[in-house]
């Protein structure tokens, strides 16, 4: 039973690695005020980057160098065309995952004719596991903490930067200022929309990292539309911390939870796209539970003048 | 002033025709890059949608769903609101419509009858579906992209699971429901085609739509609110009831438009994935500039598209996901209002400048 | 006492043609606070904006320290030692006050920003120049006194010479007002100099060494304080510059339409912006509100029609009671508004003039055809016969109103709210910005309005010449109370309207009277 529950608490930080991932890049382009519902076509065009390019040069560090590059094409053109072409950002990030969806099996196509996956195709690299020493040795808490992949270890660290990012560095602080109120950063000399391309920026290269987890870590292989809905999980992640990464990542370990169950119960007979549907619909409840608690703190506050 | 009005007007057509020509030229070249036979293959992708009469009508059965997902979308885009719940509520008034059918088959209902109320089946799909992401947004100030969104992914997991627990053919090797009774079906215009009489009811709600934004108090209404929402207040308009009422017409005609589609070319209800109809309708509504009489337009293009490039897809290897990014393209440089802005400008102030120096 | 900056002969003409100085004037010496004081529109903000790098200009120069200062952006002019307090906080509220002053020049190493450093540089200046501000606060829990310090604080972290304060007192509570002034006479005791922009004469006579008063866009003059008092500054403030006359036959008010009874109003930020207004429209007749902009009369205008909600108070029309009520059903109690802003709540500028004109009475009974749609023919023979009764110059009624001239904007917009079928009209700053000939017509249409339908008109406007001719009955608000009315607005004299606007003097309750 305790082997059993080891395994799947295992399960479940291994699927929330993506979530991380994405929940903490939303939060930064969140602090400046912005929603980046474009999560799922950066970790997209970073997962089918990195397993190009480092098959074809094996090279670990020049596929995710091109995962990271390719992640923040996207955020630059998205940014391009909203900030500067004033085109209206939902819509390009909408436009921005379906054209990702296609243009990553295109470009798979293009470079292996497989419109599947690229399992047999390419012999791409992928980053290792990691056997935490000692800690590996502690019975049941080894078991679920350690022998995780490097990059499962490192969104925990992305964690820990953006929080730092965000609160204690001079760039974080202009982030957060112009997210509250873009015209007084603009008076003391701070461009909005630097700051809105760098978030974007910045958002970009840990759903990269996301990304590539997905297909140089949990898989070791690029499949057709294989982040499927992963990037809009995290951004209502962070939707439901609004914008804290520490409270952002519980959320989203929370919902890699339910997706952790869904697949336990895919082999019983518990219908598990119920569970599936939690995430969702728990974002849903908690956005009108906090809707609901603001109107009540305004009203308290409006009887007390 | 009326030259200002004129250079305008040319100049979104121009655009419009200028980001279809890009997206096109791209989309070419994509297919010239990757076909061992480039000019058979643009020849397929360019004209194929006209060389047979079946695959004409596969042209119209993307067609038909097109006009009713975006005349839906022009009330949510007019409103100024960006409420994706057409997705979700095409799937499941799919789903629930199958299920309707199915159930219904038996009872001996005349044709027209049968079809009509499957499509209102639809249509309440829509209405049901479609007002919580417009309710929260409204009344408690919800974002309703976020919630819309959700709403999708849930709405997908929600209909895999009523066809898993409560359709489920045994009799097939695959996930699908049972199958569509022949009497529940649209039929076909021209047998053994995509083309089916829910052309008629797509235009009908093309037309309806058309009526109500500018011949009626509400389509005023939801103009204003979108145009300007200050100005909405100021003079007096019920926002919160116009803006619900628009997004949920919004659900209710992609709810139509689901029923129409699976009535129309589907035997069985099989989608295990959202379809991407709700986001088409997102296009359509955008190539027509919100204004519905111009749906039908916005419609055929992209339908002759998608066509081009399905039959580009079964008549080579080529896949059919490079239109996505065509798509992409196309939106991109429609929406952008600074796209080719400055162009414009220059236009107009020498417009101008030469009526002044006309004047002197 | 040197001299640190020099504007001569400053010329800014807007891209509308619209000259907002004409070879203006100003000269500030080290070490001194001097007034700048005019009427709205005549010129101080354009002036000050310019010094700030915000708006280019077409003739003069600027010196500062007797040099020329091609200042070309806020950035510019902050670095050249300029600072602006202006009338809108430019603050992030959740972050603290260390993080606010120090935005855009953060203290530290490499990327970390150093907090206690920033903690340090503000409270220094802080207790330099005795501020009392707590630099570990966060912005939110600030009163407003203490967030305009901040505002301060950031110009002189900044190292500024020359602080321009825009309007300071008009946010703050008498004793805020009194501490702000020992402040700013210790800032000037450091030899910074401040150019301090206020309506408020009493105060400008208490705090300034010099005054520089501006009138529709020309300098009138300089002078030290020592040779002015309230009454003389106020003269020179105020003047007629185009006299348009406007005819009218004598008011004959029947019943009352309006009736505002001790209404108050409190704005988010907990201000008392409207405090204790009475007063009554009749049929018939037109009264004005005049009074220095921010006073309480916009509010006044916009609780009436519903934009704002009653804080305590009641405001009823026809003998009904607008509380609670919101603007749709308020104008269906005969209310008609022609608001201050006519891009934000005038207008919907991307529809054409016909949707603009239909937007208050689309649902209306007479445009109903078939029962569920409208009437287009009737619409449309409507719509052209106010075109024309309006002399709306476009191309026809499906052209977007952003095409049109701010003229005949206003044009489409009191078109609307004059043919609504109202007993009461509400016009806010009817005729800001448009030209003469609209001007004459919108006010002409007024007087037209109450003296052959009978229509209640509540006037409110910052142009005086407006106020005096249209008015039958005239207000004065300040503060947010009425200091002052005259049951004849044809008697009163400019300088006597001006010397109770800037509240040099003020009326007491038995003079006024009653007020319906």
């Amino acid at each position: 039973m305790l082997d059993t529950v080891a395994k799947f608490l295992f399960a479940v930080i291994r699927v929330s690695t993506p979530l991380i991932f994405g929940a903490v890049a939303a939060c930064v382009t969140r602090k400046a005020g912005l929603l980046n519902l474009a999560i799922e076509s950066m970790m997209l065009a970073s997962a089918l980057t990195g397993v190009l390019v480092s098959g074809a040069t094996q090279s670990l560090m020049l596929g995710m160098l091109a995962g990271f590059c390719a992640a923040i094409a996207i955020t630059l053109i998205i940014s391009y065309s909203s900030f500067v072409l004033k085109c209206d950002l939902y819509l390009v990030s909408i436009a921005m995952n379906t054209a990702l969806v296609g243009g990553t099996v295109f470009v798979m196509y293009l470079c292996t004719k497989q419109k599947a996956n690229t399992a047999g195709a390419i012999a791409s690299l992928y980053v290792g596991n990691l056997d935490i020493p000692l800690i590996k040795d502690i019975p049941f808490l080894g078991q679920i903490i350690s022998g995780h992949n490097v990059l499962t270890y490192l969104s925990f660290v992305m964690v820990a930067l953006v929080w730092y990012l965000l609160y204690k560095t001079k760039i974080g602080l202009r982030i957060r200022s112009v997210g509250e109120n873009p015209q007084a950063a603009e008076s003391v000399g701070i461009s909005p929309t630097k700051i809105y391309f760098l978030s974007f920026g910045m958002s970009g290269f840990i759903a990269a990292l996301g990304g590539m987890y997905m297909s140089m870590g949990y898989l070791t292989w690029f499949a057709r539309d294989m982040i499927a809905g992963r990037g809009m999980i995290s951004m209502s992640a962070m939707n439901i911390a609004s914008g804290e990464p520490i409270q952002a990542t519980l959320a989203a370990m929370v919902f890699g939870a339910a997706d952790a169950l869904s697949n336990y119960m895919q082999l019983g007979s518990f219908p598990s796209e119920l569970i599936s549907m939690f995430p969702y619909i728990c974002t849903i409840v908690i956005l009108v539970l906090m809707a609901v608690a603001r109107t009540l703190k305004a009203t308290v506050e409006r009887n007390k003048v | 002033m009326k030259e200002t009005r004129k250079i305008e007007f040319g100049f979104e057509i121009f655009r419009i025709v200028v980001a279809l020509a890009i997206a096109y030229g791209i989309a070419l070249l994509c297919i010239m890059l990757i076909s061992e036979d480039p000019f058979q293959a643009v020849y397929m992708f360019a004209v194929g949608p006209f060389t047979s009469v079946r695959r004409f009508g596969q042209l119209f059965g993307k067609f038909i769903p097109y006009l009713l997902t975006g005349a839906g979308m022009c009330f949510v885009y007019a409103s100024n609101r960006f409420n994706l719940i057409g997705e979700g509520v095409y799937l499941m008034s799919g789903c629930l419509v199958t299920y309707a059918a199915v159930n219904m088959g038996d009872m001996g209902l005349p044709h027209l009858v049968f079809v009509l109320l499957l499509i209102l089946v639809g249509a309440l799909t829509g209405a049901v579906f479609g007002s919580v992401p417009a309710v929260l947004r409204e009344k408690m100030g919800i974002n309703e992209t976020v919630v819309s969104i959700m709403m999708n992914y849930a709405l997908l997991y929600l209909a895999t699971y009523l066809v898993k627990t409560k359709m489920y053919d045994n009799s097939i090797t695959y996930m699908a429901s049972k199958q569509i009774p022949e009497d529940a079906k649209l039929t076909a215009l021209i047998s053994k085609t995509q083309l089916h009489g829910g052309i008629f009811i797509g235009l009908i709600a093309v037309g309806i739509t058309a009526l109500i934004f500018y011949r009626t108090a509400l389509g005023y209404d939801i103009r204003i609110c979108g145009a300007n929402p200050k100005f909405a207040k100021a003079s007096g308009i019920n926002m919160t009831a116009t803006l619900i009422l628009a997004q949920v017409m919004g659900a209710v005609l992609a709810g139509i438009g689901g029923a129409v589609d699976i009535l129309g070319i589907y035997d069985r209800y099989m989608w295990t994935a959202l379809t991407n109809m709700g986001f088409d309708g997102l296009i359509v509504a955008v190539l027509s500039k919100k204004n519905p009489i111009f749906v039908p337009l916005g419609a055929f293009l992209l339908a002759y598209m998608r066509t081009g490039a399905s039959i580009l897809n079964y008549t080579s290897d080529i896949p059919i996901e490079f239109v996505d990014i065509m798509q992409a393209i196309i939106i991109l440089l429609i929406a952008a209002e600074h796209f080719m802005g400055r162009y414009k400008e220059k236009l107009i102030f020498k417009a101008s400048r030469k009526k002044n120096e006309g004047v002197a | 006492m040197a001299e640190v900056l020099r504007m001569q002969d400053i010329v800014k003409i807007y891209s509308n043609g619209f000259m907002a100085n004409k070879d203006v004037n100003l000269v500030v010496n080290e070490g001194e606070i001097h007034a700048l004081v005019g009427e709205n529109g005549a010129g101080k903000t354009t002036l000050m904006k310019i010094l700030f790098g915000m708006e280019d200009f077409q003739g003069g120069r600027v010196l500062l320290d007797g040099a020329d200062a091609n200042i070309s952006s806020p950035l510019d002019a902050i670095a050249k030692g300029i600072g602006m307090v202006h009338q809108h906080f430019m603050q992030v509220p959740s972050l603290t006050v260390a993080e606010n002053v120090t935005l855009g020049i953060e203290p530290g190493r490499g990327m970390a920003f150093d907090k206690k450093e920033a903690i340090a540089i503000t409270q220094e200046i802080s207790d330099k120049y005795q501020l009392k501000v707590n630099a570990n606060e966060k912005i939110a829990d600030l009163g407003v006194g203490l967030r305009q310090k901040v505002e301060i604080l950031k110009a002189l972290v900044r190292k500024c010479r020359i602080l321009i304060l825009d309007e300071p007192t008009a946010v703050l509570t008498p004793q805020e007002t009194q501490e702000l002034f020992v402040q700013l006479k210790a800032l000037k005791k450091g030899g910074i100099a401040i150019i301090f922009i206020s309506h408020k004469l009493e105060e400008v006579m208490e705090l300034c060494d010099r005054v520089t008063v501006l009138r529709a866009g020309r300098t009138v003059g300089t002078d030290v304080i020592e040779n002015l008092n309230p009454a003389k500054i106020s003269r020179m403030m105020v003047g007629r510059d185009v006299i348009l006359e406007i005819e009218k036959e004598l008011a004959k008010p029947t019943d009352l339409v309006l009736e505002i009874d001790a209404l108050q109003y409190k704005n988010a930020e907990n201000v008392m912006m409207v405090d204790g207004v009475s007063f009554g429209i009749r049929r018939g007749e037109i009264v004005g509100i005049a009074g220095v902009e921010g006073n309480g009369q916009n509010q006044v205008a916009e609780l009436i029609s519903g934009m704002l909600q009653i804080s305590s108070g009641d405001i009823r029309i026809c003998g009904k009671s607008v509380r609670g009520k919101n603007v749709r059903e308020i104008r269906k109690m005969g209310m008609a508004y022609i608001s201050e802003d006519r891009m934000v709540y005038g207008c919907a500028a991307n529809l054409p003039i016909r949707e603009n004109i239909m937007a208050d009475r689309i649902h209306s009974k007479e445009y109903r055809k078939f029962g569920f749609l409208i009437d287009t023919k009737k619409i449309n023979q409507d719509i052209d016969k106010l075109i024309e009764d309006f002399e709306v110059s476009c191309d026809d009624r499906t052209q977007p109103v952003r095409m049109l001239s701010g003229g005949n904007i206003q044009k489409v917009i009191v078109a609307r709210e004059f043919s609504s079928g109202a007993h009461l009209i509400l016009a806010n700053q009817p005729t800001r910005g448009i030209d003469v000939g609209t001007t004459e017509m919108i006010r002409k249409t007024l007087v037209k309005k109450s003296r052959e339908e009978g229509v209640a008109v509540l006037l409110v406007s910052s142009d005086l010449n407006e106020v005096l001719e249209v008015s039958d009955r005239l207000l004065v608000m300040k503060d947010g109370k009425i200091v002052a009315h005259f049951k004849d607005a044809s008697t009163v004299s400019e300088e006597l309207l001006g010397e109770y606007m800037l509240g040099v003097k003020t009326m007491t309750p038995e003079e006024m009277g009653e007020l319906v």
